[in-house]
């Protein structure tokens, strides 16, 4: 077995953009991206609104076809399966999305959400095995029995995402991608979602695409990192290599954004973004 | 504090303020007994998760609850806002506090144009419309957009979201107040845009000599920004302090959690963030005693019972609403060892 799950190569994705009176252009959402995730590892896929990032994960899980590129995963490739192919993809690539509000069907109950895919997959006997699971799963998450009969109403936003992460963990998938999973909540409730994250990777050995625009956050949770802009990668390296030691202006800007709880720290970092932001005019202008 | 004017007077004294909502089952209370103070010049962080009252706190300074029943004293300039009749009130807003609100593309017209909406504050004070021009578009020029005078016949869709905040800045600033109150001022922006719009409003409150309310969930954004900081829980301030006190040598089990839920981008990698357990507390059910002690790791029978009131530990810099802040105060900013454990 390899070591590499999922590699995409050179993955592209056009989007289509029609005007009335001029000549149709395409923009390029993603463009000639290429990564690997290795088997247990997380992998942090950062960068601001725009960047593609989304949209190369929804690639990735077929959710939308790419323009062009290819994606392996597990040795195979599965840029174009259809049919039953498709379907045991599905399976083993599960998301956990932003906002749990709307992820979630308001009208099931919390144990049909969590149990939908063991049904859809065949994955379970009786009735019993099936609820046996889910109270399982329920437990792995940190939530209970008692909120079996629940629908998405009555709970809260960190309940909500919990659920979230257990209907995606219901069908062992092999690749759990996550976009933006802490970013709509409370800030109490965030350290909660991530602690569970971590205890879930060592746990279950979970072998995660984290795409994220905050990265401190993905710098606790990552061990590789790729840092994309205007659809392209500008920069991937260990979590070392890119936190210590980051090559490319655009990461080095990115870095010294973020604010650090630290009123010391932060006045000298203020100092830094002054000069960043003058030697990239400097640099334009050139 | 660089705090009282000349005759050691504050900008805005808010006293032993209340705020209800009705509501199906009665009256809610989102505020509780809240009191705090700015002075001139001085720039104050508000910090809370949703529901901890600092939205409806600001809001309710220039009076733009119309449902509340608000209780208290608002001070602002030597004057009681919530005595004061409408007309005076209305003369604040905008003119002698300016509001930056969370989301630039709401809070400003879509069918009117830039310059439009940027010289309305002017020109209901009577200024010529040339002066008022030239006076915003200088002003959006300071905020950093180029080619201002192109960008006055602009609308609010043809911007950015942080050319949008950039202009917002510029119409709470234009009539020249004395205190911006700013909520979640970036949260809808990308964090190098984050970074330059809080440069920016440093920079414009230090350069005008205004004073800055500057509300966030964020703690990491207080850091370099504000030199006070109030920590809401359930609509009470539970601490009050200096950003360095706060951030080194906190005093309430609530602030010292949320410090440690924080990822951080330099330092050690923690296997477990120090976080707080269960949800914040809803106006809705505020739990007795200490409305955090459900939540609360030090947590006593006297904690369930009887509510901490805001007090200063003997010899201490800085006001905590927990019985056990003397504890604490032995040790700042960590919480006691075997509970760490736990």
């Amino acid at each position: 077995m390899s070591s590499v799950l999922l590699r995409v190569e050179n993955l592209t994705k056009d989007f289509p953009v029609r005007y009335l009176f001029r000549r149709h252009e395409a923009v390029h959402a993603v463009d000639h991206v290429t990564f690997e995730v290795r088997r247990g590892s997380a992998v942090g896929l950062v960068g601001e609104s725009g960047s593609g990032k989304s949209t190369t994960a929804r690639c990735i899980m077929r959710l939308i076809e790419p323009t062009s590129g290819r994606i392996l995963f597990d040795g195979e490739d599965v840029t174009s399966v259809e049919g039953p192919d498709k379907k045991r993809l599905r399976r083993s690539m599960q998301i956990v999305f932003q906002d749990p509000y709307s992820s979630l069907n308001p009208r099931m109950w919390v144990e049909d959400i969590v149990s939908e895919g063991l049904r859809i997959h065949k994955l379970v006997g009786s009735d019993e095995e099936r609820r046996a699971r889910v109270i399982e799963l329920l437990e792995l998450v940190g939530m209970e029995r008692a909120h079996l009969r629940r629908k998405p109403s009555a709970l809260s936003g960190g309940q909500l995402q919990r659920i979230g992460i257990a209907r995606a963990l219901a069908v062992d998938p092999k690749l759990l991608i996550c976009d933006e999973p802490v970013s709509s909540l409370d800030v109490s409730i965030q350290a909660q979602i991530l602690n569970l994250f971590r205890d879930l990777q060592q746990r279950l050995e979970l072998t995660m695409l984290f795409i994220a625009h905050d990265l401190a956050t993905v710098r606790h949770l990552c061990d590789y990192i790729v840092v994309m802009r205007d659809g392209r990668v500008v920069e991937q390296g260990s979590r070392e290599q890119v936190y210590g030691d980051p090559q490319d202006p655009y990461t080095q800007e990115l870095m010294a954004a973020v604010p650090v709880p630290d009123p010391e720290l932060e006045r000298e970092r203020r100092q830094l973004r002054r000069r960043l932001a003058a030697a990239a005019d400097a640099a334009r202008k050139a | 504090m660089t705090g009282a004017g000349p005759d050691g007077s504050l900008l805005l004294d808010v006293k032993d303020l209340s705020i209800s909502f009705p509501s199906r089952n009665g009256m809610v209370r989102a505020v509780n007994q809240f009191r705090m103070s700015i002075g001139h010049r001085e720039r104050v962080g508000l910090v809370g998760e949703s529901g901890s009252g600092k939205t409806v706190t600001a809001l309710s300074i220039l009076q733009l609850l119309p449902t509340a029943t608000v209780e208290g004293e608002i001070w602002f300039d030597g004057v009681d806002l919530l005595k004061s009749p409408a007309d005076h009130v209305r003369g604040i807003r905008g003119r002698q506090v300016g509001y930056v609100f969370q989301d630039p593309l709401s809070a400003l017209n879509p069918v009117q144009t830039i310059g439009a909406q940027l010289m309305e504050p002017l020109r209901i004070r009577g200024v010529p419309r040339k002066e008022a021009f030239e006076r915003a578009a200088s002003l959006l020029d300071r905020v950093g957009l180029n080619n201002p005078k192109e960008r006055m016949k602009a609308h609010p869709h043809e911007f950015s979201g942080g050319m949008r905040q950039r202009v917002i800045i510029a119409m709470a600033l234009i009539a020249e107040p004395k205190l911006i109150i700013a909520d979640e001022p970036t949260t809808a922006l990308d964090v190098r845009v984050q970074a330059k719009v809080l440069d920016l409003l440093v920079e414009l409150a230090e350069e005008r000599q205004v004073a800055i309310l500057l509300i966030t969930h964020d703690l990491g954004i207080l850091a370099g920004f504000v030199q006070r900081v109030v920590v809401m829980y359930a609509g009470r301030a539970v601490e009050k302090c200096s950003i360095q006190e706060m951030y080194h040598r906190s005093i309430h089990p609530y602030t010292i959690g949320l410090l440690g839920s924080v990822p951080r981008l330099d330092g050690e990698i923690p296997i477990k963030l120090a976080t707080i357990g269960g949800q914040p507390a809803s106006a809705l059910r505020v739990p007795s005693g200490c409305p955090f002690h459900p939540r609360c790791l030090l947590a006593s029978d006297r904690c369930r019972e009887d509510e901490p009131l805001l007090t200063t530990p003997p010899g201490g810099q800085h006001a905590s609403a927990c019985h056990r802040a003397g504890e604490l105060a032995l040790n700042p900013g960590v919480l006691p060892e075997p509970v760490v454990a736990r």
